[in-house]
């Protein structure tokens, strides 16, 4: 398309110069190229989620992923020991509901994390958060009914709290204020 | 009037989805969520369009694809300013029409390198909202800037041999 000669419009009247009007070609072509790129972005959707470690335990509704460069058994380790903890424990019992584990290190990742979620940058900055470590995002699931797969297009998510680790167990919780997720109501899960 | 309406509030409501990203780290992001919330909110109430708000690609577990991303963004708004920058320069100095630099090659080098930006905002905040708005962005809001541009260059812009400058999308002409 961007070389000289219009490759791009010979292209397209080989292939769609039958259709006669100039208007009725520019209409298929248009839907054509909407479906093509929408369908493209599904496949590299799935695509790149099956090359990101990530973990869903139905059965204790959890989901994981992660940003580290670990394999899915440590992965599941790591949320297994996070998830023992009392302080975790009492904070996501009450939910009654999916549960999602981000894991990733150091504090820049969070931030980013939260200001995807909808914090504000200062907010994002300021939270009492060492700047190395592995850090655990855990997120409640807020779009009804959430029966279905963690990691669907249509689930929606809102972290609760962060967990620092210390090697296998959690060194410190720290509690995000539900108000400040004020913007992005659909933020990035990987 | 009702169609320039109906254009000016496509094109504002383009450029808000487009430019998501950009508020959300400047102090601006609140007022901006305060309107543009209920449009990622809306799709997601219904099903059969509760993709839209969502990503299509890695936007957290790597640093690789979004430095690529950014490195278009970068170089799509250089060469739109460059551009920008022969195209006034000639046409401040009376010059008539810009025919050297990227002119030379390519047909219209604002809106390739705009399309560049576009690809690079889209890998670094790849929403499947975005990725429709800049479908619609570039397949039909340029063209038809491309030909209001071309019916306003007169006579001169229209008697050069064309064949040789590449038009960057099948939709202008």
């Amino acid at each position: 398309m961007f070389l000289p000669g219009e490759p791009g419009g010979r292209l397209v009247r080989r292939l769609f110069g039958w259709i006669r009007g100039h208007r009725a070609r520019l209409l298929v072509l248009y839907c054509l190229s909407l479906t093509g790129a929408i369908g493209a972005a599904f496949v590299l959707r799935g695509l790149t989620f099956s090359l990101t470690t990530h973990l869903s335990l139905s059965d204790q509704r959890f989901a994981a992923v992660s940003f580290l460069s670990v394999n899915e058994g440590e992965l599941r380790q790591l949320v297994k020991s996070a998830e023992g903890a009392e302080e975790i424990q009492n904070r996501i019992k009450p939910l009654d509901d999916w549960v999602l584990v981000q894991a990733m290190d150091g504090k820049p990742r969070v931030v980013h994390v939260m200001i995807d979620a909808g914090m504000t940058r200062v907010s994002a900055k300021t939270l009492p958060l060492s700047e190395k470590g592995i850090k655990l995002v855990f997120s409640r699931r807020m779009d009804r009914p959430a029966h279905e797969d963690p990691f669907s297009i249509r689930a929606r998510w809102q972290p609760i709290c962060v967990a620092e680790m210390n090697g296998q167990k959690t060194s410190r919780v720290i509690d995000l204020n539900q108000g400040s997720f004020l913007g992005n109501p659909v933020m990035p899960v990987f | 009037m009702l169609k320039s309406f109906a254009r000016a509030a496509a094109f504002l409501a383009y450029l808000a989805i487009t430019l998501e990203m950009l508020f959300m780290v400047t102090p601006f992001a609140l007022y901006y969520y305060s309107f543009y919330s209920p449009l990622l909110a809306g799709p997601s109430s219904l099903r059969v369009i509760a993709w839209l708000p969502a990503f299509f690609l890695p936007h957290l577990s790597t640093a690789i694809l979004p430095s690529l991303g950014g490195f278009f963004l970068l170089l799509g708004l250089v060469g739109f300013f460059l551009s920008a920058f022969q195209l006034y320069y000639a046409k401040f100095r009376q010059r008539g029409v810009a025919q050297g630099g990227f002119y030379k090659r390519i047909r219209h080098p604002q809106y390739l390198f705009l399309g560049l930006a576009g690809l690079g905002l889209l890998i670094v905040w790849p929403r499947f909202i975005l990725l429709v708005s800049l479908h619609q962005y570039a397949l039909v809001l340029l063209p038809t800037g491309s030909k209001r541009r071309a019916s306003n260059r007169g006579t001169l812009w229209r008697g050069l041999p064309r064949a040789n400058t590449a038009n960057f999308h099948v939709f202008a002409r």
